[in-house]
C-alpha cells in the first residue's frame, strides 16, 4: 500500500541527524511504555479490586470521618489516603471506580465502533445520497457540544449505568464515522479493491473482507483514544450529578463529593481526579505509540 | 465563492433544525412531556388541562411545527416555570457571563500557544521542545473540571492568590478562563508548531535565509504570518468545544453563566430552557462553524472545490 | 462497421461512450460532463492480443474498466462470445463477465496486504464454487506454477515480494477465473526496465498456452509491439487508427500514430536506449471536458486544413484491416 518512494523521500526531509532520530524513537517508546505500565495497573486493579482492595468501599465510620492520607498528622494506618465525609475508605472506593470507569470506556466504545464504523463504510461504499445524508448528521452531531447532548440524554433517559453507556455511545460514534468515511473512500481508489469489483464479489464480503480489515490498524489506534475520552466523559456526567449515583464509587462521584470539602480536605478531590488523569494519559501514550508504530507516516516531524 | 457560501449557509441552517428537532423529540423520548413540563406535585386533572392548553393531545409533528414557528418567528421558547419568565429572558441574562469566559480562554489559549509552538518549531527535538510536547500530551489527559478544583485549591485556597468563585472583577476570571482554556491549549499548540514546521521547510524560507535575512526578520515576517493562518479558520470551530467546556466550567467555578443555567435547569426539570439554551447553543456553534469555514475557504482556494 | 472481421470475434465494442458528469452550484447539479470515452469501436478475436495506445488521460483506462464492469457505461454495446453484457442483472453480467479479467497496473495496491497469497487466490476459487474444496490447495500451486512461482509461496503476505512477483500474482488471480480474455491495464508500467521483459513474456506464453485473448492497454508502443497482433490508437475518447501491427509500425496514416511512432526510443551505439521526450507534438491534449470542434486532434495537427477544424473526419478504410480517422490519411 504504501510505495517505497514515498517513505523514503520522507525519512530524508524530516530529520537531519540518524543520532537525533534514534533518540526521538527512544523517546516515543519510552512514552509508550510508560502508557502500558499505567494501563496495566489500571486493568489489574480493575480485575482483582476485591483482593487488594484493603477495605470496604460502602463501609461508613462516622467517627473515622476526613482523615487525612498516610503523611499527614492525624492519619491512620487503617485508611492509606485518607477517608470521606462519612469515613468509608478512599483508597479503596477509588479502586472500585476503576471497574466502573473501564466498563463504561470499553462498553461505550464498542457501541461507538458499531454505530460509527456502520455509517461511516456505508457512507464510504456507496457515496452519493447514502453518503450526503450520514455525513449530514456526522456534522450536525459534531458541530454540537457532546455535554448538552449526553446531558439532555441521561436527563431523559434516567442515570442509570446502562443509560450513561447508551447516552455515550449515541453521542460518541461520529468520530468513527468521520475516519471510516475517508479510510473508505480512501480504499476505494486502491487497485485491489477494484480487483474484487471485477472479480465479482458481493458487496458484503468486499467490505469486510477487503475494506475493513485494511482499517483495523486505524480503529484500533481511535478506538484506543476514545475509551480515555469515555472514561473522561463518563466521570464528567458523574460530576455533574447526571450519571453514575451516589454512593456507588465512580470517579466523578468521588470528584463531586470531595468538592464539597476542597477548602479544608483538599485530598477528597485531588486523589479521583488523579486517578481519571493517569487512566487517561496511560490510554492515551498507549494510543500515541501504537499510532507511531502502525503509521509512522503520521510521526511528523 | 458564492455558491460555496450560499450552500454552507443552507447546511447551517439544516443543521440548526435538525439540532432543534433534537431537542425537541428528546422530551418525547420515554415519558410524557406534560409530566417533564409541570411540576411533579400536579394533579391529574391539572395535567390534562395543561395538555389541552399546551396543545399537547395533538400529534408530535404538528406539535414541533408550532414549536419551530414559535421559535423562528417569536423567539419564544416558552416560560420556564422554575422563574416563571420567558426562557429567552434567562438566557440573555446569563449570555455576557458566558461570552466574557468563552473570550477570555480564547486570548489565553493563543497568548500561550502561539509563542510555544513556535518556539517548539524552531528549536523542534531539543529539550524544551519535549518538555512542551510532554505538557501537550498531559493537558490532553486532563479532566478539565479536576484542573479547576486543583487550580482552586492550589491558588485560592494555599496560595489565596486569586478569588475561587463569582464574577466581580478581572481576577475572577483567571483560573476560570485558564482552565477552560487548557482543554483546548495543546490543539493549537500542536497546530502551530506543525504548522510553522511546514512554513519553514518552504523553498521560500530557504531563500529568504540564503538571501542572508537575519533570522528573526525570516521567522516574524515570513514564516510566522503562515503559521498563525490555520489558527484564524480553527477557532470557529473550537467555538462548541468551548461552550460544551463552560458549562461544566462554570459549574466548578459557580459563574452565573448560560452553562450554570442549563445544568440547573436540567436538574430541576426545566424543559423550556433547556431546549432555548440548546438551541442558542447550536446556533452560535453553527454560525462559527459556518464563519470559519468562508474564512478558510477565502485563505485557501482549494477548499472548496470539495 | 468499420472493420471487417475476418473470422468469429471474441469480444465486439460498438458506440461505446462513458461520460463522467461534473456536478457543481448550490444545488448540485450537473453542469457538464468528462467525455472520457466518446464513441469507441473495436474487437478483438478468439487468441488474439489487441494493443491499445495513447497518451496518458486518452481514456484507454476507461475503456479496460467498462468492459470489465467497473464503470456503468453510458452507451455503447459490449458484445462478448456473442452476448451483450451491458444491462444485464447484476447476477447474469457476473456469470457473463467472469470470463474477462483485469490485470491492474499498479502491483503495489492490487493486492489486498492483509491476505496472503493462498487466500487473494484461493477466494476467487471458493467465491465461485470453481474447484472442489478439497482441491484448493493443489489448483493454487498450478495457477502459480503458471505464472511462474514457487507453490510455497502461497503462505507469504504481499509484502514479501518484488514488483514483479506481485504482478505475476496478480495475473494467477485473475487465471483462476478462467478468463477468456485478459485485460491488461499498463501491466508492466510500475515495474522495473529489467522485470518488464519477463512479464510481458510471460502474458505472451500464457496467451499462446491457454490460447486466451488480450487487450492490452499502455502509453508505449514499445510494449505493445511486442504482444499485440492488431494495434488501436486513442486520442482524447476516440479510436483513430486501428491496423495490424505490422500495418501500423510500416505505415502509419494519422498523424498521430506517426508522432507516436517518433517518440520510441531508437538504440544508440554502444548505449541503452535512452526514452526521449514523448511531446513531439507541440502543445498539450486538449481537455476531454470541452473537446475541440471538428477534428480533436485538430490544434496539434502538422496536417491541420480549415476542414478538419469544422467537422468530424470519417473512418476510412486504408487497406484491409487498416482504419484510419482522417480527412488526410497518408505517409509523412
Amino acid at each position: 500500500m504504501i510505495k517505497p518512494a514515498l517513505s523514503q523521500s520522507f525519512s530524508i526531509s524530516s530529520h537531519p541527524s540518524s543520532t537525533i532520530r534514534t533518540l526521538k524513537r527512544l523517546w516515543h517508546l519510552r512514552l509508550g511504555i510508560l502508557g502500558s505500565l499505567l494501563i496495566l495497573c489500571l486493568v489489574t486493579t480493575a480485575l482483582f479490586t476485591p483482593w487488594l482492595a484493603p477495605n470496604d468501599p460502602y463501609t461508613q465510620d462516622i467517627t473515622q470521618r476526613l482523615l487525612p492520607p498516610f503523611w499527614m498528622e492525624g492519619s491512620s494506618s487503617d485508611h492509606f489516603l485518607g477517608t470521606d465525609h462519612l469515613g468509608r475508605d478512599l483508597l479503596s472506593r477509588i479502586m472500585y471506580g476503576t471497574r466502573i470507569s473501564l466498563v463504561i470506556g470499553l462498553s461505550a466504545v464498542v457501541l461507538q465502533l458499531i454505530l460509527g464504523v456502520g455509517l461511516g463504510v456505508l457512507a464510504g461504499y456507496y457515496r452519493g445520497r447514502v453518503d450526503s445524508a450520514i455525513s449530514f448528521i456526522v456534522n450536525a452531531m459534531m458541530s454540537f457540544p457532546f455535554i448538552l447532548l449526553a446531558l439532555t440524554l441521561v436527563s431523559v433517559l434516567g442515570a442509570s449505568l446502562q443509560n450513561i453507556i447508551i447516552a455515550l455511545g449515541l453521542t460518541g460514534w461520529p468520530v468513527y464515522t468521520r475516519v471510516t468515511r475517508i479510510e473508505t473512500i480512501k480504499l476505494n481508489e486502491q487497485e485491489f479493491i477494484l480487483a474484487a469489483h471485477s472479480l465479482a464479489y458481493s458487496s458484503w464480503r468486499i467490505i469486510t473482507r477487503h475494506v475493513l480489515p485494511n482499517m483495523l490498524p486505524t480503529l484500533l489506534v481511535l478506538s484506543t483514544v476514545e475509551v480515555a475520552r469515555s472514561i473522561i466523559r463518563e466521570s464528567l456526567l458523574s460530576f455533574l450529578g447526571l450519571g453514575i449515583q451516589p454512593p456507588t464509587p465512580s470517579w466523578g462521584v468521588m470528584l463531586a463529593e470531595g468538592r464539597d470539602y476542597m477548602l479544608m480536605h483538599w485530598w477528597l478531590a485531588a486523589f479521583p481526579g488523579l486517578a481519571i488523569f493517569m487512566a487517561a494519559l496511560g490510554i492515551n501514550l498507549l494510543g500515541d505509540a501504537l499510532r507511531d508504530y502502525t503509521d509512522p507516516h503520521l510521526r511528523k516531524y | 465563492m458564492l455558491a460555496y457560501i450560499i450552500r454552507r449557509m443552507f447546511q447551517a441552517v439544516a443543521i440548526c433544525l435538525v439540532i432543534s428537532a433534537m431537542s425537541f423529540f428528546m422530551l418525547f423520548l420515554n415519558t410524557d412531556p406534560a409530566l417533564m413540563l409541570l411540576p411533579p406535585e400536579a394533579e391529574v386533572a391539572d395535567i390534562a388541562a395543561f395538555k389541552k392548553q399546551m396543545g399537547l393531545d395533538r400529534p408530535v409533528l404538528i406539535q414541533y411545527k408550532d414549536f419551530l414557528g414559535r421559535v423562528v418567528f417569536h423567539g419564544d421558547f416558552g416560560q420556564s416555570f422554575v422563574y416563571k419568565v420567558p426562557a429567552v429572558q434567562l438566557i440573555m441574562e446569563r449570555f455576557p457571563a458566558t461570552l466574557r469566559l468563552a473570550l477570555a480562554a480564547i486570548v489565553f489559549i493563543n497568548l500561550v500557544a502561539i509563542p510555544v509552538g513556535v518556539i517548539s518549531a524552531v528549536k523542534r527535538g531539543s529539550f524544551v521542545d519535549n518538555i512542551f510536547t510532554f505538557f501537550a500530551l498531559m493537558g490532553q489527559a486532563m479532566p478539565l473540571y479536576w484542573l479547576g478544583i486543583m487550580l482552586i485549591i492550589i491558588f485560592g485556597v494555599w496560595l489565596r492568590w486569586l478569588p475561587i468563585s463569582g464574577s466581580d472583577s478581572f481576577a475572577h476570571l483567571i483560573l476560570p478562563a485558564i482552565t477552560l482554556g487548557s482543554w483546548i491549549l495543546p490543539v493549537n499548540m500542536r497546530l502551530v508548531r506543525s504548522g510553522m514546521l511546514d512554513v519553514l521547510n518552504k523553498d521560500y524560507i530557504r531563500t529568504a535565509r540564503a538571501k542572508g535575512l537575519p533570522e528573526w526578520l525570516v521567522l516574524g515576517k515570513h514564516a510566522f504570518k503562515n503559521a498563525i493562518l490555520p489558527l484564524v479558520t480553527v477557532i470557529g470551530m473550537q467555538l462548541g468545544l468551548l461552550l460544551g467546556g463552560a458549562v461544566v466550567t462554570e459549574t466548578v467555578f459557580a459563574w452565573p453563566g448560560m452553562g450554570q443555567l442549563v445544568l440547573d435547569s436540567i436538574h430541576m426539570g426545566d424543559y423550556p430552557v433547556v431546549q432555548a439554551v440548546v438551541v442558542v447553543f447550536a446556533v452560535c456553534v453553527v454560525v462559527g462553524n459556518l464563519v470559519a469555514d468562508i474564512l478558510a475557504a477565502l485563505i485557501d482556494p482549494r477548499i472548496r472545490l470539495n | 462497421m468499420a472493420s471487417k472481421m475476418t473470422d468469429d470475434p471474441m469480444l465486439q465494442v460498438e458506440g461505446l461512450k462513458m461520460h463522467f458528469p461534473i456536478i457543481k452550484g448550490v444545488v448540485r447539479r450537473q453542469v457538464g460532463s468528462v467525455f472520457a470515452v466518446d464513441g469507441v469501436n473495436f474487437h478483438i478475436n478468439k487468441g488474439e492480443t489487441l494493443g491499445l495506445v495513447g497518451e496518458s488521460g486518452c481514456g484507454k483506462t476507461t475503456v479496460g474498466r467498462c468492459l470489465i464492469g467497473l464503470y456503468r457505461s453510458t452507451a455503447g454495446s459490449i458484445i462478448f462470445e456473442g452476448r451483450e453484457v451491458i444491462n444485464q442483472s447484476r447476477k447474469k453480467m457476473v456469470t457473463l463477465r467472469r470470463r474477462m479479467q483485469m490485470i491492474f497496473q499498479d502491483p503495489y495496491s492490487s493486492l489486498n496486504p492483509r491476505m496472503r497469497v493462498r487466500d487473494i487466490i484461493g477466494e476467487v476459487l471458493k467465491v465461485h464454487g470453481l474447484v472442489e474444496p478439497k482441491n484448493k490447495t493443489q489448483r493454487i500451486a498450478e495457477l502459480l506454477d503458471q505464472v511462474g512461482l514457487k507453490s510455497d509461496f502461497a503462505a507469504r503476505y504481499p509484502h514479501e515480494f518484488s514488483g514483479g512477483q506481485r504482478q505475476r500474482i496478480g495475473i494467477a488471480r485473475a487465471l483462476a477465473m478462467e478468463p477468456r480474455i485478459l485485460v491488461a491495464d499498463e501491466p508492466v508500467s510500475a515495474l522495473d526496465v529489467s522485470v518488464q521483459a519477463q512479464v510481458i513474456n510471460l502474458l505472451e506464453r500464457l496467451k499462446q498456452d491457454l490460447n486466451l485473448s488480450m487487450l492490452m492497454i499502455s502509453h508505449d508502443l514499445s510494449v505493445v509491439e511486442h504482444v499485440a497482433d492488431r494495434i488501436a490508437v486513442m486520442y482524447l475518447g476516440k479510436i483513430v487508427e486501428t491496423g495490424s501491427d505490422r500495418d501500423l509500425y510500416n505505415n502509419p496514416h494519422h498523424p498521430y500514430t506517426h508522432a507516436l511512432l517518433e517518440a520510441i526510443p531508437q538504440p544508440r551505439a554502444g548505449g541503452r536506449a535512452r526514452r526521449q521526450s514523448r511531446k513531439l507534438l507541440g502543445g498539450d491534449v486538449p481537455s476531454p471536458i470541452d473537446p475541440p470542434r471538428g477534428c480533436y486532434f485538430h490544434p496539434r495537427c502538422p496536417r491541420v486544413e480549415d476542414q478538419c477544424k469544422r467537422d468530424n473526419p470519417p473512418m476510412v478504410e486504408v487497406s484491409p484491416g487498416h482504419v484510419v480517422s482522417c480527412f488526410f490519411p497518408g505517409k509523412k
